[in-house]
């Protein structure tokens, strides 16, 4: 997951304009809503959670023009982003008492098509 | 082919007459959950596949619970999957019988003989290998509900599978249960490996030592434990290509689950699935089925008929039957 970039988490390309990079967190945030459909079985409710976080964050940093060139300048030096612009991965709240929350499931983000 | 099939159409005669052993393309309706539509969307699929001047056989696979004939308004008939199965007819073309509609032939299910559900290996590869052998254009299966080995195996072994959802939970929980099974079968075919047997099989329940619950996972052990397999379950899942179809839709938001299902598939499971199209819930079905005929049919102008319309030529433009032969 560490190797992800921003661009990936919302399934953009690098060079995707604004209304791209909205719409592709819109569509983001529906896929990660409470009662979507489309994830119902596959994740658990802090997944969920978790997702929605770091597509907010990804957003949050593409959507203004200062920080994502920072960021993109990050990804060209190999330098690694700074370290509270990662939100930590919510884990499921484990019940009182009960089992410890379940080791975060491997997600794969497909690399993004052209146009996305 | 001793049903009045039709002619092929025009573009496809020369070349149909050419061939010596012409082989057509096995489309398969799945869906995991009953009460989905699949029979409707197979039944009225073949129909507007016929009107495009393909010519289809249906093949009513859902051994034990066959109605495939109703949807299409044919009575039971005298001769049926059954039959061919148990070898009381050998040619499968015997068991063809024409519907109302120019090209479009039936091969029924009609529920007289249970056992068919349970139908060995032998006998599945038996029939898998005669219906690609019909002279048509293209063999459309109507899969039965849940994920036993015969449902799966009729999915995996068509040039192209459809998973039919409807936007409820219980009908996505279940697609998502067949895409799972489907893939786990695919893999547990081709791995040569003891060991990658096992771990698909460890994949077959969540609760085993693995605790493998999707497809991704199973790839992270295969590649910790199995390396040597590792581009061989790779090459697996990226030829698995399951298309969704989401039937009874009431709304935009429900049309868009279908590309939802499509990115949860690439990011969650590491599947590469593709959205067919979707067909609006329409009054028009149900009457159809009330009257015993087929709605696209019975109502050419309604809603659901002009999206199964667009469904099949989109089917049609992803499989060029050309590449076939």
């Amino acid at each position: 997951m560490s190797s992800q970039t921003l661009y990936d988490v919302l399934g953009v390309v690098p060079s995707a304009g604004l209304s791209q990079i909205e719409k592709a967190y819109r569509r983001a945030l529906d896929l990660y809503s409470e009662g979507s459909l489309a994830t119902y079985t596959l994740l658990d409710q802090g997944e969920q959670e978790s997702l929605r976080q770091r597509v907010q964050h990804a957003y949050d940093v593409l959507r203004d023009p200062a920080k994502r060139s920072r960021y993109d300048e990050e990804l060209r030096t190999g330098r690694s982003p700074a370290p509270e612009s990662a939100p930590a991965r919510t884990p499921a709240p484990a019940p009182a008492g009960g089992p410890p929350a379940p080791a975060p499931r491997a997600v794969y983000m497909p690399p993004a098509r052209p146009g996305a | 082919l001793n049903v009045p099939l039709a002619a092929a159409a025009p573009e496809t005669a020369p070349v149909l007459a050419a061939l010596t052993h012409p082989r057509g393309r096995i489309w398969s309706i799945g869906g995991g959950k009953g009460g989905i539509g699949k029979s409707l969307l197979a039944a009225s699929l073949g129909h507007e596949l016929c009107r495009l001047g393909k010519r289809v056989v249906l093949v009513d696979a859902d051994l034990g619970g066959a109605n495939l004939h109703t949807c299409l308004g044919v009575a039971p008939p005298d001769l049926t999957l059954g039959d061919f199965i148990c070898r009381r007819v050998e040619r499968i073309e015997d068991v063809v019988v024409p519907t109302a509609y120019p090209r479009l032939g039936l091969v029924s299910g009609a529920s007289d003989f249970l056992a068919a559900a349970n139908i060995k290996h032998l006998q599945k590869v038996r029939v898998l290998n005669r219906i690609r052998s019909l002279n048509v254009d293209i063999v459309l299966l109507d899969l039965g509900a849940g994920t036993s080995f015969n449902i799966i195996d009729f999915f995996l072994a068509s040039d192209l599978g459809l998973l039919t959802v409807i936007p409820e939970p219980t009908s996505i929980e279940n697609g998502y249960r067949f895409i799972k099974s489907a893939l786990y079968r695919k893999l547990r075919a081709a791995a040569q490996h003891e060991l990658l047997r096992e771990i698909v099989d460890g994949a077959l329940d969540p609760k085993s030592p693995r605790g493998i619950r999707t497809p991704l996972e199973l790839l992270a052990a295969v590649q910790r434990e199995c390396p040597d397999s590792l581009d061989l379950v790779k090459r697996e899942m990226a030829a698995f290509r399951p298309r969704f179809v989401v039937n009874q839709v009431r709304g935009g938001q429900d049309a868009a689950v279908g590309h939802q299902l499509v990115t949860a598939c690439a990011r969650h499971l590491g599947i590469r699935a593709e959205y067919a199209g979707f067909v609006h819930y329409d009054d028009a079905v149900w009457q159809g089925v009330r009257q015993r005929r087929l709605f696209a049919a019975a109502s050419p102008t309604c809603r659901a008929a002009g999206e199964v319309a667009q469904l099949a030529r989109t089917l049609l433009q992803a499989e060029p039957l050309a590449l076939a032969w």
